[in-house]
């Protein structure tokens, strides 16, 4: 089918984005991945995606992108354009952080307290944050932490959760193709979302398969340093940045969290937001 | 390098300061590096005054005997200019 279809608006951060596109099908793929972004039309200005298959003759990657009419990537294939475009419009977010610092990470809230688990990639963020969010843990955002260093307040951004397979996470999933070794989630289909709420903690999750596990406090210091591994915008936001991530491990306990099963993290997280700890 | 040397913490260089350690980030580099707490002591006093104030404030504060806070001051000097931390 043909024609240009829209999908949205929905909002990253508080920034309005839709999605116009030339596949009526695809459109709904959008529509139901960013079910959670979703907010009222009518938002002023949003920013336009256009992702554009380019027809028959481009094959093994069809798609092009455009950012309010400017070109972002025009060789896309099938299996990563979801990917592709959700990593834009965390871009889009990123680049209009304002104060708040950004983390790579996840936050997921217990009893109104967030706790943020900021990792490289394969740590087990994701997976983790899917079995919180499973287990009863509000869902805030999974892969791009939005944090107020001023108010200590983790803003939500409820992006998709991508949940690799096969994996712990499979039982959770709901129809998915068996070729597909990375699966978008809407949180809300799994479990609750969550409002901008608190944080309490800073985890820094890996996953040790052959030790119990243990979550180890972390000096302020050290705090510090590992969120720089885990932030992206610290060159372009230089020392302005490096200073509200400083502010931030001021006031905010970090700790290394080491684990493989998915319950065991959860029990020792409870722990550690409980109102009593 | 010897005491009359005055190194001084260069001006790109941003230092978080959690005691007894500090954090310091290079605006050039974007690089991070996390001192212990004696580094970080001596990081402190790099003010551009003489490494012999330095030392001699060391010496004060700690009560360790100043040819050993020499050798560690004069080590930590020479590492930190390494890393093009200091302004000469």
């Amino acid at each position: 089918m043909t024609g240009r279809f829209h999908a949205g608006t929905f909002e990253a951060g508080g920034i309005a984005f839709t999605v116009e596109t030339n596949d009526a099908d695809w459109a709904g793929r959008f529509r139901e991945v960013f079910r959670d972004l979703r907010v009222a039309d009518g938002r002023p200005s949003p920013v336009v995606f256009e992702v554009l298959h380019q027809g028959i003759s481009a094959t093994t990657h069809p798609w092009a992108v455009w950012r309010d009419g400017e070109p972002l990537e025009m060789t896309v294939a099938d299996h990563y354009i979801l990917a592709y475009l959700l990593w834009e419009v965390s871009r889009l977010m990123f680049e209009r952080t304002g104060e708040r610092v950004h983390i790579h990470g996840a936050a997921l809230v217990r009893d109104g307290r967030a706790v943020v688990l900021a990792g490289r990639s394969h740590a087990g963020k994701s997976t983790l944050a899917g079995w919180l969010t499973y287990r009863g843990w509000g869902f805030l955002t999974d892969e791009a932490a939005l944090v107020d260093p001023d108010a200590l307040v983790v803003a939500p951004f409820w992006r998709p959760i991508g949940i690799r397979r096969p994996g712990p996470l499979d039982c959770i999933l709901g129809d998915v193709l068996p070729e597909e070794d990375e699966v978008l989630v809407p949180a809300s289909t799994i479990g609750a979302l969550a409002p901008a709420t608190p944080v309490t903690a800073i985890a820094f999750p890996s996953l040790s398969p052959n030790e119990p596990t243990a979550l180890s406090p972390l000096s302020p210091a050290a705090t510090l340093v590992e969120l720089t591994r885990h932030f992206p915008g610290l060159i372009a936001g230089g020392r302005v940045g490096f200073r509200r991530l400083a502010r931030l491990v001021t006031e905010v306990p970090g700790y290394m969290l080491r684990f493989y099963d998915l319950d065991d993290a959860e029990r020792v997280l409870r722990e550690l937001v409980s109102p009593t700890a | 390098m010897n005491e009359d040397d005055r190194p001084a913490r260069h001006p790109a260089v941003e230092t978080a300061v959690f005691e007894p350690e500090v954090v310091i980030y290079d605006d050039r580099s974007g690089m991070v590096h996390h001192l212990n707490p004696s580094a970080s002591s001596i990081w402190l006093l790099l003010d551009g005054r003489p490494l012999a104030a330095v030392i001699d404030a060391l010496t004060q504060s700690t009560g360790m005997a100043r040819d050993d806070l020499r050798r560690d001051v004069l080590q930590a000097v020479a590492e930190l200019l390494d890393a093009d931390l200091l302004s000469a």
